[in-house]
């Protein structure tokens, strides 16, 4: 049975005080306090959002000492009701997202490093996201979410190809493009869970998860737009004004090469990192790759002066938080080997001065690398 | 004198970035695994201990996926589809002392016959199954002091002095300079050879920096060193052929 795609996506919002959500024509939403969800309220929604913190619920306080019925946080909650989603789930074929939002998004971290990022967070708590208060385009989020999970076929098909097909489909790769046989190449590298979604008890979120949590997250076959800028040896802000402008021969080529497939847009902008080398390759008319070639290139596609990032070659460093901080050449980085890194992800990379200064970097340089770094011996 | 000299951690580094980077040419890149392996553990060997370190061997070297004529490039095909078996020898002994606070940084020292093979062999000549005829070999060595040629040259063929049989058989020379030093290098060489399309363009992927920036330090203060030599008195090839051996550090990473 496959969800339906059509119809807007329905998020219900369960928390202790009112709130209202910003969705507009682009889909529906329901707030209920706990006391009042029923079954019927999950089956209605595409995704649901549960605070974190439940205060004010007389209801359950009245429970007494009667604990395994009291639920104490919006985690503990979400836990019960999937389990409620999961049981009538596999008798309505529908699917439903579970997801936290909190102010305190510290205070969720577990056993995880602080600050821990929300798909980590979200990764051990069996949830699809975590949504943080204070993200300015969290009802947004919310509802590219809600979305995707209405794209979702409860059962995919059992036949290898098929489900394949069915992957491109929701991937939005059509075959059609010049660059579809690297792209789904990569996308195969990545450890797509086809073969797991074909198995008649696996669970078709499990194609989101892998999604939000592996491959958005971290530069695997798509490319966030530092990971673009350093492709093409362009600063980042000279890069994002481009796109923002769309109106260059240039915008419109970087254009074709985004990814329009499930979840777009829910971290930002991504581009397939297959297709971007390809365009790099041709660009240059397969030639060495000059650096000198391919900026005169760019800037005459541009239609104005574009900065330049000398580095060559260049990579993406990360922060302490395992951010994207600066672009640099990678004879002046060192590989990081961050713990929920994806071994298929490309490689994470600080500057050598950056995992000199900070510690918790420099306990996951690479032990390769740790030579290169001061007093580099090994942890 | 003393031997090249080499950090454990970038020919480890090294082996698993073109591993990464060229999977798909190899028919059986545990090779490589292999490779890395020796180095881990010569890496843990007592200082000045001469051992052998081999990538793969002449019954198992690496062997590449086939090239059916793509050793032309763009649209032009060559007329034979061929494989080339690439494995090497290198005599090794590890520098300084063992410890865990230093192993990052630890060196070994090339301190002898230091060879890497290569050779093409023709598919449609396969006995068996087996390629055992090849129609080119070369070896790319780091020569000895005494020897003639250039430190880093190409040996032809396997021509011994007096052996019969046309070139190269029969004549231990021409020795031709080489850029090429390590057995890693060697490999990209033959994947460019015989791959001339497919391999650049994988090559030039971002996500292969990690073997650019293997290469790249090695290349750049090779023509550093050669440019060295260029100081008159005699001609520019006459001052490389006859250069001394380059400094033992020359490869070593530069603060």
């Amino acid at each position: 049975m496959c969800a339906d795609a059509g119809g807007k996506p329905h998020i219900l919002v369960i928390d202790d005080e009112p709130i209202s959500m910003v969705l507009g024509a682009g889909g529906e939403s329901r707030t209920l306090q706990p006391e009042d969800v029923r079954i019927g309220d999950l089956a209605w929604a595409d995704l649901v959002v549960v605070d974190n913190y439940l205060d004010d619920w007389p209801e359950r306080e009245a429970l007494g000492d009667r604990i395994a019925r009291k639920p104490l946080t919006g985690l503990a909650l979400a836990a019960v009701l999937r389990e409620h989603v999961d049981l009538s789930g596999k008798l309505t074929g529908k699917l439903t997202a579970f997801a936290i939002q909190t102010g305190r998004l510290e205070q969720l971290r577990g056993r995880l490093r602080e600050p821990a990022a929300p798909h980590l967070l979200a990764r051990c708590n069996n949830l699809e996201w975590v949504f943080s208060k204070s993200e300015a385009r969290r009802d947004e989020q919310m509802l590219l979410l809600a979305a995707a999970v209405r794209l979702i076929p409860q059962e995919w098909p059992e036949d290898g190809e098929e489900a394949e097909d069915k992957l491109r489909s929701l991937l939005e790769l059509t075959g059609d493009e010049d660059w579809f046989g690297r792209c789904w190449h990569e996308v195969l590298a990545c450890h797509a869970p086809i073969h797991e979604l074909r198995n008649p008890d696996s669970h078709g979120l499990m194609l989101l998860r892998w999604l939000l949590h592996d491959i958005m997250p971290h530069p695997c076959f798509l490319s966030e737009i530092h990971w673009v800028a350093a492709r093409l040896q362009l600063p980042v802000n000279d890069l994002q004004a481009i796109m923002v402008d769309g109106t260059s021969e240039l915008a419109n080529q970087l254009g074709s090469l985004e990814y329009k497939g499930l979840l777009v847009g829910f971290l930002g902008r991504r581009w397939w990192r297959g297709a971007l080398e390809d365009y790099v390759w041709d660009l240059l008319g397969g030639g060495a790759a000059s650096a000198q070639k391919l900026h005169a290139a760019l800037q005459e596609l541009a239609g104005r002066e574009l900065g330049v990032i000398e580095a060559n070659p260049a990579v993406v460093c990360l922060d302490a938080d395992l951010q994207p901080e600066r672009i640099v050449s990678a004879l002046e980085a060192v590989r990081l080997r961050p713990d929920t890194w994806p071994a298929y992800a490309d490689a994470a990379w600080t500057t050598i001065a950056r995992a000199n200064e900070e510690a918790s970097l420099r306990a996951i340089v690479d032990p390769l690398d740790l030579g290169r770094l001061d007093d580099g011996d090994e942890a | 004198m003393a031997g090249l000299r080499f950090r454990f951690s970038e020919l480890i580094k090294e082996a698993r970035a073109l591993k990464s980077a060229a999977t798909k040419y190899m028919a059986n890149p545990d090779v490589l695994d292999s490779y890395v392996s020796q180095l881990q553990s010569y890496m843990d060997y007592g200082p000045n201990r001469t051992s052998k370190l081999t990538f793969g061997s002449e019954a198992c070297p690496l062997k590449t996926t086939e090239s059916k004529g793509r050793y032309e490039p763009g649209e032009r095909e060559g007329k034979r589809n061929v494989v080339a078996t690439i494995s090497a020898s290198w005599t090794i002994s590890p520098l300084g002392n063992r410890s865990s606070k230093t192993r990052a940084k630890r060196e070994l020292e090339v301190c002898g016959h230091a060879a890497t093979w290569v050779k093409i062999f023709d598919v449609a000549n396969r006995v068996n199954g087996d390629d055992t005829t090849p129609i080119a070999t070369w070896h790319v060595d780091l020569g000895a002091p005494d020897a003639p040629g250039c430190y880093f040259h190409v040996h032809l063929g396997e021509g011994k002095d007096g052996k019969d049989g046309p070139f190269p058989k029969a004549l231990p020379v021409p020795r031709l300079p080489t850029i090429f030093v390590t057995p890693m290098a060697v490999v990209e060489f033959v994947l460019g050879e015989l791959f001339q399309s497919e391999w650049p363009k994988d090559c030039a992927a971002a996500v292969n920096v990690p073997w650019h920036t293997s290469q790249q330090p090695r290349f750049v203060e090779l023509f550093r060193w050669q440019m060295g030599q260029l100081k008159g008195g005699t001609s520019p090839w006459m001052a490389l052929k006859l250069a001394p051996p380059p400094p033992g550090d020359l490869f070593l990473p530069k603060r």
